[in-house]
């Protein structure tokens, strides 16, 4: 059995704990042993954003104590974004060889629990009912810093963990997205330093979900979610957003009862 | 030490204080599989041009001017194709370029066309002025055939071996389709400075 | 430059909301365009990795590479000056012009000319300059800035460029067809051309091995500014400079399916020395490049070969326009260049940016634009003047954050004075408008977990 930390973001802590249950009931009805040790904090990937890296030094260096490889065989993360931080800014921030090889270790055995689905477990795809049409927010770390799917500006074969997860599930359809993956505008900062572009974005990734017919907005991410669903509730009509271990869950849950 | 002389010491100088890690130079890529006149014509057309198989060849060429409505209707032509009906042939090199402000149709040869583009390479050699290619309100090429090169990797490798060097004319160039532009709006304009048509003739 | 920096120029841009939308569009199909034209070629993303190699080993040998231009130029009869900075070069110009008695000459694209501040500086010295670029002459003649490097005119509607020929050339009031208005404006600049004095141009290559220059253009102004008057001056950025011929092979299959999608750019000039009677003139341009080579990750950004896809991706960038930028060139790139030369002056542009990734996908020569601005927020920090207002918030934010139970009594206190604070007030900070904040949980996942594991355990 797999003994995975589960690693849950400060603004999933707070703002949206159910997704941090969701994925630990997700990744224990796949078969794992789901830990969350008490000692972990931030990621440190805001005091990155803002340009204080030294600030995130001490942040990276406790998530890897917090997360030691004999406790652990895996970490996993309800957010592209802290993992792309740990997986590839974290070695950057290393002062020494010990350092790096304490965060060097813990980024290799890091995942977003998407890839950690498809590429860990083998997992071919997500069972259940869920007769909706989906729009897919793919969300930039997720997407362009962890290739959890093809961007539309590359040309490489195109694949999506996250559609191939939910592509099983009986009765999911996706929207047909005019713009498939430009970003929600959140950004950490960018959102307090240029909230107007930032506003704008967002209303406009609701508008394509919402003229593509999307009955629910599912997201890996719940820093974009949080900022879509902050625009969405100031307008009508409101497409809700959920994370894609909600989906999973009542997806499996709806086909359970249902017999 | 000159103004001029020092300015040079000291920019090599700043670029010579850096050191970066030596990194390799990479093979060219190979020039893709040979790809025949229909790919060209298509590419051609994409960008703008009116490009055609001519049957007959050059003597053919007459016979297509005279349905062509910027042939029939200029009243002056240069070519470089001898025999045109009307037609000035340049003898030799000109000295005035602005001489040929007020050209209707030039008719040019192009040494050889690009498939994947549809483009034309041109040297000035035969031409009283390069500034005809430009001045020109229509420009008619003619390209032989069998001188339709894949990409542009097996272009440069045809005038990167060439006998006389690219280097040996002070001008040489791809002209791909008719001059245009997009600066308004995005609109797609034909005929901005240069050309306002190009007619590709495969002989 | 002013206090404001990008949010408050884009704020500006703002006020026609449906011009910002208009802008967007129109760009984000120019980025559409560019995928259709990368899709056609199936070795794309190889041909984009061998064009990143070629960059950085030219740039990993850049002083060997421009001597050897420089001397292979000069035995084709090519003059070749260097210029360590704007003033240097600008200088060189006007020397060269006023030597041949130049009062005026038309100019094709050239960002380093846009860079340098060259025509102000030749119009204060009574030498007329006409850019001849339909976008370039456009802005010229309203006084502002480009706002995008390959469609300089971008943010313009067709009736605004109407009326503009309408004030400038007496053109018929109300024109707004695209193509009656590239009708005027090539009779206005074709006369231009004609009594041009001296050409000048940019240049999009320079080959070390030939000695020669390539300028590249859709419309053929730079071939007719050159192939008119007798005197040419090309006015190049060091970073310009490519190994061998055959280098061009692969630039040129990406710079125009990047741009605009097409193939290839209508004109592609390959200069080899002066034109028979005439003269041939380069000026080799530092003017803060030779600081950018000596820091990774800016000398990336010296791989820059003016496609403008950066730009057409961006979201913020096209929602905000090229003007918000306050820089020579805008967009990503942008954000890096100017920047990289002066922190100061334009600190708030790497901070225009979500970090979403997409301008680093579309760069034809891999430039790591999101690793540049990153490393420039973190120069913005240290060269804050007063110092330390950012520092500060993220030392605390740190130690906050680092320690779970300050982490859980910060959180608590925000949660009941989120709860205690009247929406209104809220509202009414400018940044809140049309949203609403996310609600604070009852119970934190820490709670909850605790709770659920006591009861499983029970």
């Amino acid at each position: 059995m797999l003994r995975v930390g589960l690693f849950i973001p400060c603004y999933v802590d707070q703002l949206a704990p159910h997704v941090g249950l969701a994925t630990a009931e997700l990744l224990e009805h796949y078969g794992c042993e789901v830990d969350f040790p008490t000692a972990q904090a931030c990621c440190g990937q805001p005091f990155s954003n803002m340009g204080c890296p030294e600030d995130a030094r001490p942040l990276a260096l406790r998530f890897a104590k917090a997360f030691p490889a004999d406790r652990y065989d895996h970490v996993v993360a309800p957010s592209a974004s802290c993992v792309a931080m740990v997986r590839h800014h974290y070695r950057g921030l290393a002062r020494n060889e010990r350092e790096r090889a304490l965060l060097d270790d813990v980024a290799g055995r890091t995942c977003e629990l998407c890839e950690f689905l498809v590429d860990v477990l083998d997992v071919p795809t997500a069972t259940g009912r869920y007769a909706k049409r989906v729009g897919l927010h793919r969300g930039c770390h997720g997407l362009r810093e962890l290739r959890l799917g093809g961007a539309s500006e590359r040309m490489a074969p195109g694949f999506d963990k996250v559609e191939r997860l939910l592509a099983g599930i009986d009765g999911v359809e996706f929207a047909s997205l005019d713009r498939p993956d430009e970003c929600c505008g959140f950004g950490g900062t960018f959102t307090v330093d240029e909230p107007v572009i930032s506003a704008e974005m967002g209303r406009d990734r609701l508008a394509d979900h919402a003229r593509n017919g999307a009955e629910v907005i599912v997201s890996t991410d719940v820093s974009c979610s949080l900022h879509l669903d902050s625009l969405a509730r100031a307008s009508e009509p409101r497409v809700p957003i959920v994370h894609v271990a909600e989906l999973i869950n009542e997806a499996r849950k709806a086909s359970e009862e249902g017999g | 030490m000159t103004k001029r002389r020092s300015s040079r010491r000291r920019v090599l100088d700043a670029l010579r204080a850096v050191r970066p890690a030596p990194t390799p130079l990479p093979e060219l890529p190979p020039a893709g599989p040979p790809a025949g006149v229909a790919a060209f014509l298509d590419a051609a057309e994409r960008a703008g041009a009116v490009a055609e198989v001519l049957a007959g060849g050059e003597a053919g060429l007459r016979a297509r001017l005279a349905a062509y409505a910027p042939w029939v209707t200029a009243r002056r032509v240069v070519s470089v194709v001898p025999g045109l009906p009307g037609a000035e042939t340049p003898g030799g090199a000109s000295d005035h370029p602005h001489t040929f402000a007020d050209v209707d149709v030039a008719v040019v040869r192009a040494e050889f066309g690009v498939a994947e583009n549809g483009a034309l390479w041109f040297g000035a050699e035969d031409v009283p002025h390069r500034a005809v290619y430009l001045l020109a309100q229509h420009l008619i090429a003619v390209v032989p055939a069998e001188e339709i090169v894949a990409d542009l990797h097996a272009a440069y490798e045809r005038i990167g071996s060439a006998e006389e060097s690219v280097a040996a004319q002070s001008w040489r160039g791809f002209i791909a389709g008719p001059s245009k532009t997009a600066d308004i709006e995005q609109a797609l304009v034909i005929g901005a400075h240069g050309p306002r048509s190009l007619l590709i003739c495969l002989v | 430059m002013t206090a404001s920096g990008h949010p408050d120029r884009a704020a500006l841009f703002y006020e026609d909301p449906e011009r910002v939308r208009w802008h967007d569009q129109a760009i984000w199909a120019v980025r559409q365009n560019r995928d259709r034209g990368a899709a056609a070629v199936p070795e794309w993303e190889s041909l984009r990795q061998t064009a990143a190699e070629i960059k950085a080993h030219t740039l990993s040998r850049l002083p060997d590479y421009l001597e050897e231009f420089e001397d292979r130029a000069a035995r084709l009869g090519v003059v070749v000056h260097w210029a360590s900075d704007a003033n240097d070069h600008n200088t060189i110009v006007h020397g060269l012009l006023r030597d041949h008695g130049v009062t005026r000459a038309v100019k094709s694209k050239s960002m380093l000319s846009e860079e340098c501040g060259l025509n102000a500086f030749l119009e204060a010295r009574g030498i007329e300059v006409i850019d001849t670029d339909l976008g370039e002459r456009i802005v010229q003649l309203r006084n502002e800035p480009p706002s995008h490097i390959v469609m300089p005119a971008i943010h313009l509607r067709r009736e605004e460029i109407g009326e503009l020929f309408h004030r400038e050339f007496g053109s018929e009031e109300g024109l707004s067809d695209p193509d009656a208005l590239v009708e005027v404006a090539r009779d206005q600049l074709r006369r231009q051309f004609l009594e041009a004095e001296a050409g000048l141009t940019g240049v999009n290559f320079a080959i070390a091995e030939t000695g020669g220059l390539v300028v590249v253009t859709n419309e053929g102004n730079a071939d007719l500014g050159t192939a008119l008057p007798r005197l040419h001056i090309a006015s190049m950025g060091l970073e310009k400079v490519i190994p061998r011929l055959g280098d061009l092979g692969v630039f040129l299959r990406l710079l125009a399916r990047s741009a605009t999608g097409q193939a290839l750019s209508v004109y592609t000039s390959h200069f080899h020395g002066p034109a028979p009677g005439g003269e041939l003139h380069v000026v080799l341009v530092d003017n803060g490049r030779s600081g950018l080579l000596a820091r990774e990750p800016m000398r990336q950004a010296l791989s820059c070969i003016r496609c403008g896809a950066c730009l057409n991706t961006c979201p913020v960038y096209r929602r905000s326009g090229g003007h918000s930028y306050g820089t020579p060139v805008a967009g990503p790139i942008g954000a890096v260049l100017s920047p990289a030369r002066d922190i100061e002056a334009h600190a708030t542009l790497p901070k225009a940016c979500t970090l979403c990734g997409s301008c680093a996908d579309v760069c034809p020569v891999k430039i790591d634009l999101p690793r540049a601005l990153t490393v420039l927020r973190a120069d913005a920090v240290r060269a804050e003047r007063g110092g330390t207002r950012t520092r500060w918030a993220s030392w605390l934010g740190s130690q906050l954050l680092r320690r779970p139970g300050w982490t859980r009594l910060a959180a608590r206190l925000g949660r009941r004075l989120l709860h205690g604070v009247p929406s209104a007030w809220l509202e009414r900070d400018p940044r809140m408008r049309g949203r609403v904040l996310p609600e604070v949980a009852e119970k934190s996942f820490r709670e909850l977990w605790r709770e659920r594991r006591d009861e499983a355990s029970q």
